[in-house]
């Protein structure tokens, strides 16, 4: 509109650069929220999402929950055993995807890493281990080891290399510059500047988003128990398969006390680390 | 002692932001640089440190020793250069998860070897020396807290006991409105 206006007064094209930039302005402004709507839309007919199939069908989702209720108390002392595996799955999964990312977190850091080739491959190596389901990496690794928590363990590192990566380099893009500039500007070197001025930044994301995919390895390892990779997946699938739901309620109970207990830990860690901040 | 010749550099969009500037300061001068927020004050002072890289012209500094051909050495020279500029940054730079004592040692860095400071941290010297800076200005009984939690004026006490904590001979401050050039007199100010 401020276009053709502008035409019609001085009868010359208008190519001045104040209006462009408020047309521009208000282009903007309209698109994405039509462009969001629109896909709504669109999703809503591909996914055949239907609001009244789902209240129609409700009295079976109780009849379902029914058969969980109430859960198998006895089959706890059997889970104790098959839930240590599944922490301990999860631990170490975690901790070496965390030592590797981390590197490669920092190679794929725009603010860091300037050479291109460098960082599209750590970026690539990300994206790669992101797009390949840890299930698929589970049954490469059973192919190789065996069944077991062995290679369980293996899928999950690789798989979380993905997740880890990224949370951690998106961190390192989002540091204060001014601080790593500083130490640059009394001569340290870049992994000294790393040390100094980067890692002191992002630690208390680091550990967050560390214990955050700790948790989701907990539950992972749940779906590799579908191709024998041990832990209390493999008790929930056999469980499933036997149709003794009441067993099922139970290992999700036991599932459930983890997560809770890992959160607990990651409170108490960041705590200690982001709490010095205050006042002593 | 320090002498900027033709110095300019063009902004990415197209627009040239210095150009052809020319000066020299002396032994114990001190300069400001004065001028409107936008027309390049910054960029002046951070070619002189070279964390912006020049498009053309020579900056040297003469130290004691050998001149510093600034403008274009390698890396290793960089670092050596580096370490006799202080520069105070207009938020100070501080990290403020660090303690104060680290702060100040940050100063440091220049002088340390680099895989030995990655796994053993700094010496005991060097934390002595920090700690004997922050009792020069009286806030040594504030080196374990985290450098967020000081105020601006203390900050900037603490910046400056950082980069002092080092031999230097070019001191550059940058301000809102004036920037300042100080090249030491002595060795007396510094350690």
């Amino acid at each position: 509109m401020v276009n053709q206006t502008y035409q019609k007064k001085t009868g010359q094209r208008y190519t001045e650069e104040p209006q462009g930039n408020l047309e521009r302005f208000y282009g903007n402004k309209y698109l994405i929220p039509l462009f969001l709507f629109l896909f709504f839309i669109w999703s809503v007919i591909g996914t055949d999402f239907n609001l009244k199939t789902l209240v129609e069908g409700f009295p079976n989702i109780l009849d379902f929950v029914g058969c969980m209720y109430p859960p198998e108390f006895d089959a706890f002392s059997n889970l104790v055993k098959p839930a240590i595996e599944t922490i301990q799955m999860a631990f170490l999964g975690t901790l070496f995807a965390a030592l590797i990312s981390f590197p490669l977190a920092i190679l794929a850091a725009k603010n860091l890493t300037t050479s291109r080739l460098l960082r599209n491959t750590s970026k690539g190596i990300i994206a790669f281990t992101r797009t390949v389901p840890d299930i698929v990496f589970a049954l490469i690794f059973v192919s190789a080891v065996g069944l077991g928590t062995f290679p369980g363990t293996l899928a999950l590192s690789c798989h979380s290399i993905g997740m880890l990566g990224k949370l951690y380099g998106e961190a390192i893009e989002e540091i204060d510059p001014q601080p790593l500039e500083a130490v640059e500007a009394v001569g340290a070197s870049r992994i000294q500047s790393i040390k100094y001025a980067v890692i002191p930044q992002i630690l208390p994301s680091f550990v967050a988003n560390t214990f955050y995919r700790f948790d989701v390895n907990v539950r992972a390892s749940v779906v590799l128990g579908l191709v024998g990779a041990g832990g209390i997946g493999f008790e929930l699938i056999y469980a499933m398969k036997l149709f003794s739901y009441r067993e099922v309620a139970s290992i999700l109970i036991v599932i459930f006390i983890i997560i809770i207990l890992s959160e607990k830990v990651s409170d108490v860690i960041r705590k200690r680390i982001i709490g010095e901040e205050v006042l002593k | 002692m320090l002498t900027v010749e033709k110095l300019a550099k063009i902004l990415p969009d197209g627009k040239p932001l210095l150009r052809d500037i020319s000066f020299s300061v002396g032994r114990g001068e001190l300069v400001a640089i004065l001028g409107l927020s936008g027309v390049g004050k910054t960029v002046l002072l951070r070619c002189i440190n070279r964390l912006t890289t020049p498009d053309s012209g020579e900056i040297i500094l003469n130290g004691d020793s050998e001149p510093f051909e600034i403008t274009n050495c390698n890396i290793r020279e960089l670092r050596k250069v580096r370490r006799r500029i202080g520069m105070i940054f207009q938020n100070f730079g501080l990290v403020n998860r660090l303690s104060v004592l680290e702060n100040v040692l940050n100063g440091r860095l220049g002088y340390t070897d680099a895989l030995q400071n990655l796994f053993f941290g700094f010496s005991d010297e060097e934390a002595d020396m920090a700690l004997k800076a922050l009792d020069r200005v009286g806030i040594a009984d504030l080196a374990h807290r985290r450098a967020g939690t000081l105020s601006a004026g203390r900050c900037s006490v603490l910046l400056l006991q950082g980069r002092l904590c080092r031999s230097h001979i070019c001191y550059l401050q940058t301000n809102q409105l004036l920037i300042l050039i100080r090249p030491h007199q002595s060795e007396s100010w510094a350690f």
